[in-house]
């Protein structure tokens, strides 16, 4: 486990263009990403060239990341990822083509798991992309309300009342294997 | 009750909680491809300044700035008096002032503060006088004294440098040197008749002693550029 202090050493050396730090910061961080990208997209291939494009992006925007103790860079990277994954919607065509929903157990580390949860994954992916985000960020990777609002770009009571909406609909799909 | 952690919802969240795990990808191509790219993508310069919500930021302080200035303004302007450049403000502020919606007692006190402060201005005109005359009388003696350098100055170095001229035996360059020093010559000629005047003006100075002293210099000082200018003629150089 790295410590916030190693990563903002990091992330300071990254900012004089010091290509080696950023690339340890891409191994501490880019299986969180595509974790979180796979997620809401399951397809493998979408996801890798999306993870590519938000490292892309901090890499190039990193001046504008101001290191502060209430600022995690965590938190920072997160946030383009999911403003990286609502541009790549928004720049999609609305339908889903069939051939590019995946079975994602294939891609699980621990595919017996996956199995398990299988009704899970499906009923999330159903889920408005808020709806998503919010029960990922808060309780896939137990992020506190205000690291989510930040990352969401919305306010805490905002990101309660999202919580609460979205655990009431991802009930409500899986009601009858509760 | 809080609504948002009913047992259904902790169940939940348990459940998304021990569903959580990675997935394979290819990290390391990713990353041989993503630090390839990094060359080719700068990043920009850090900036000094950087405003969370610039928009409403910038308002605010363009306000604030408009605010500032307007208010600086009136304060400056309450001191003016008629004939300062800010007065038609410290007018406008006194105009506003006794067409307030006062009492008969607080219009007459207003309309005596007015003239109280229009008293006072002519209380402070003599004072105002004399420190104009004496901005004035420095004026006068800083433009006579570099009137008399400048041109000391002009007639010694043309001077020396048609001399080096002259024992080079370039007669042609020097006399060029000589018909800039004859047209120095002329102009300070003609400027009796400034210097005679301001002489005249300035008998009643307080620096009338220091003037006279530098008027002095400046008069040899001339009369040295229209010898200078003379001289060429005379030897006939």
């Amino acid at each position: 486990m790295v410590s916030e202090q190693e990563i903002q050493q990091l992330v300071s050396k990254a900012k004089q263009a010091d290509e080696s730090s950023f690339g340890q910061l891409y191994d501490i961080f880019s299986q969180q990403v595509f974790n979180f990208l796979l997620g809401k997209l399951a397809h493998k291939q979408t996801a890798e060239d999306l993870v590519q494009t938000v490292f892309l992006k901090t890499w190039t925007n990193l001046n504008k990341y101001q290191q502060r103790p209430s600022a995690k860079f965590s938190t920072w990277l997160f946030q383009i990822a999911n403003f990286t994954l609502i541009d790549y919607w928004r720049a999609k065509k609305p339908t889903v083509e069939i051939n590019e929903i995946e079975n994602l157990s294939q891609f699980a580390v621990n595919q017996p798991l996956y199995e398990e949860y299988d009704y899970l994954w499906k009923a999330m992916l159903t889920l408005p992309l808020t709806y998503q985000t919010v029960l990922d960020l808060r309780f896939k990777q137990d992020r506190s309300v205000s690291e989510t609002a930040k990352i969401m770009k919305k306010s805490q009571v905002s990101i309660r009342v999202l919580q609460h909406r979205a655990l009431r609909r991802l009930r409500q799909t899986l009601e009858p294997k509760l | 009750m809080n609504i948002f952690k009913s047992d259904e919802n902790e169940k939940l969240i348990r459940l998304l909680a021990s569903a959580q795990q990675d997935f394979k990808f290819s990290q390391g191509d990713i990353k041989t491809r993503l630090l390839a790219q990094l060359p080719h993508a700068k990043q920009p310069a850090a900036k000094q300044f950087r405003f969370s919500s610039p928009l409403i930021f910038r308002s605010g302080f363009f306000f604030a700035g408009v605010i500032l200035l307007v208010s600086g303004t009136f304060v400056a302007a309450s001191q003016s008096q008629p004939g300062d450049k800010l007065f038609g403000i410290n007018k406008l502020r006194q105009e506003m002032l006794v067409r307030l919606p006062l009492g008969a007692e607080g219009k007459a006190k207003a309309h005596a503060h007015l003239v109280e402060e229009r008293l006072k201005s002519l209380d402070r005109l003599p004072e105002q006088a004399a420190q104009v005359k004496l901005r004035q009388e420095n004026r006068k003696l800083e433009v006579i004294k570099e009137t008399e350098r400048s041109l000391n100055q002009a007639v010694n170095t043309i001077r020396k440098n048609q001399e080096a001229l002259e024992k080079k035996g370039n007669k042609e360059a020097a006399s060029r040197l000589q018909d800039v020093l004859t047209t120095i010559g002329d102009m300070a000629e003609k400027r009796e008749q400034t210097i005679k005047r301001i002489e005249e003006e300035s008998k009643n100075d307080t620096k009338r002693e220091l003037l006279e002293g530098h008027l002095k210099d400046l008069k040899e000082a001339r009369q040295k550029a229209i010898d200078e200018g003379k001289r060429w003629e005379r030897t006939g150089n």
